[in-house]
């Protein structure tokens, strides 16, 4: 892995004496020098850098600055050098990683690039791991640590592979091996099981009617009685669908009252 | 005299040594050895405890141009300085260490504060029997509480040290605006060769 960097100092000596010893570590990319505060915003939003070697005096907009204008959240893995012991606390404060004192020690250096290193693994990884995280909570395959089944729902309609807000679907209903989903003016047909798709939505606002009947709670107009403890339930867009003995507990349970 | 003697500041001596250290890593031996006998001159004449209270301005200036050529090296082309002595001024004799802090606050408030940076004019010349040394720069002024920040501190020894040498006798005169800073001192003029 090539890390990319950003050295930041107003100093042509001081980022030549950076830029020379990670020439040297051989696995970091120096993607720009920076004179100054300002141009070094520029350069890290510009090309999200791995890594950034941040000087703390300079003119203008000093290396504090820097990160209160960037926010410490989202800076690449910092490391400050400053001629001064006393910015040491203040760059921690700052979530530096690691800050190193002028004149530059090789084996501090080298030392610092390997926590960056390290870093900038663990920080990858954190993103893939959320990236993944992110899309099996889409496609509701959520971890089961996971309380929140996704907002979203990925289905294979027609062909097309739809990302389908859960909040735009009135209703579902079995048709075979497939299930219907009606959404507004939108039909899906999706080769899936009730309950596969019944455990991707979430379960405060999705409810089971019958057997063949999943419902969005928040479309519900009206709950009319039938014979037999069953009971119709109308839509607000007036289909009607009904409510069997086996499934009244849930939907009291979710509308919070005895039916 | 000996407690206002000139005080280097830290961050001077680091950010040369690191500049020092760079050229050694950098492969750039001739470079780094040319810094070091440069730097070298400079403590050795701060450092040292000096042999008279006034040196000639030649002198005096020979020695801000070494501290000159260490600030360049580090600032690279941010920083140009002009020299213009008189030459009748030459030989003046002005107190030891005198310009250093001066040229230092000029170079540090308006040059190094600078991304583009400045330039730093040091101008000598003598009228009648009064020798007057200007240093302007063209930055953007000192800050209002120079005097207390500390970087006031080499101008007030500068002050010290002139009342001490002669009474009432100088003049110190401090102009900063918009367009630059500039300290001018006047003095006596006493040819060095003339003797005490």
């Amino acid at each position: 892995m090539t890390l990319r960097a950003i050295v930041v100092d107003d100093e042509p000596l001081a980022r030549r004496g950076i830029s020379v010893r990670l020439a040297r570590a051989g696995d970091v990319q120096v993607v720009r020098e920076c004179t100054s505060g300002r141009t070094a915003v520029r350069g890290i939003l510009e090309l999200e850098p791995d890594l950034v070697f941040l000087d703390v005096q300079m003119p203008g907009m000093d290396g504090f600055a820097v990160i209160e204008e960037i926010g410490a959240e989202s800076m690449p893995v910092t490391v400050f050098v400053t001629a001064h012991d006393e910015h040491a606390l203040r760059a921690f404060d700052a979530q530096a990683l690691d800050y190193l004192l002028k004149p530059i020690d090789d084996e501090r250096f080298a030392r610092a690039l390997e926590r960056a290193r390290r870093r900038v693994l663990e920080r990858q990884q954190q993103a893939r791991a959320e990236h993944v995280t992110a899309l099996l909570s889409a496609t509701g395959h959520g971890h089961p640590k996971d309380p929140s089944p996704g907002s979203r729902l990925v289905i294979r309609s027609g062909g097309r592979v739809v990302l389908l807000e859960a909040a735009d679907i009135d209703w579902i209903e079995a048709d075979g091996d497939y299930v219907r989903i009606h959404a507004g003016a939108q039909r899906h047909l999706v080769r899936e099981t009730m309950r596969a798709v019944e455990r991707r939505l979430d379960a405060t606002q999705f409810v089971r009617l019958h057997r063949s009947t999943i419902v969005n709670v928040s479309r519900i107009r009206e709950l009319r009685p039938l014979t037999g403890r069953e009971w119709q339930v109308v839509l607000l867009g007036g289909a009607t669908l009904q409510l069997s003995r086996r499934y009244r507990g849930r939907l009291e349970a979710t509308l919070g009252r005895r039916l | 005299l000996d407690a206002l003697r000139y005080q280097i500041h830290p961050h001077f001596l680091f950010n040369t040594l690191n500049a020092i250290s760079t050229l050694v890593a950098d492969d750039r031996g001739a470079d780094a050895n040319r810094m070091l006998a440069r730097l070298s001159d400079f403590l050795r004449l701060t450092l040292d405890r000096p042999v008279a209270d006034e040196v000639p301005l030649d002198a005096e200036l020979d020695f801000v141009m070494r501290y000159v050529e260490i600030e360049q090296v580090r600032l690279g082309e941010r920083l140009a300085v002009k020299l213009s002595v008189a030459a009748d001024a030459g030989a003046a004799r002005v107190p030891y260490l005198l310009l250093q802090p001066i040229v230092e606050n000029a170079i540090r408030h308006g040059v190094a504060t600078r991304e583009a940076g400045g330039t730093v004019s040091i101008a000598a010349s003598r009228t009648g029997t009064t020798l007057t040394i200007e240093v302007a720069d063209d930055g953007p002024g000192w800050p209002a509480d120079g005097a207390t920040n500390g970087n006031g501190i080499g101008l007030t020894n500068v002050r010290d040290r002139l009342r001490v040498l002669y009474g009432d006798a100088h003049r110190v005169e401090i102009k900063s605006g918009d367009g630059g800073a500039c300290v001018t001192i006047s003095i006596p003029f006493r040819s060095a060769g003339a003797g005490g």
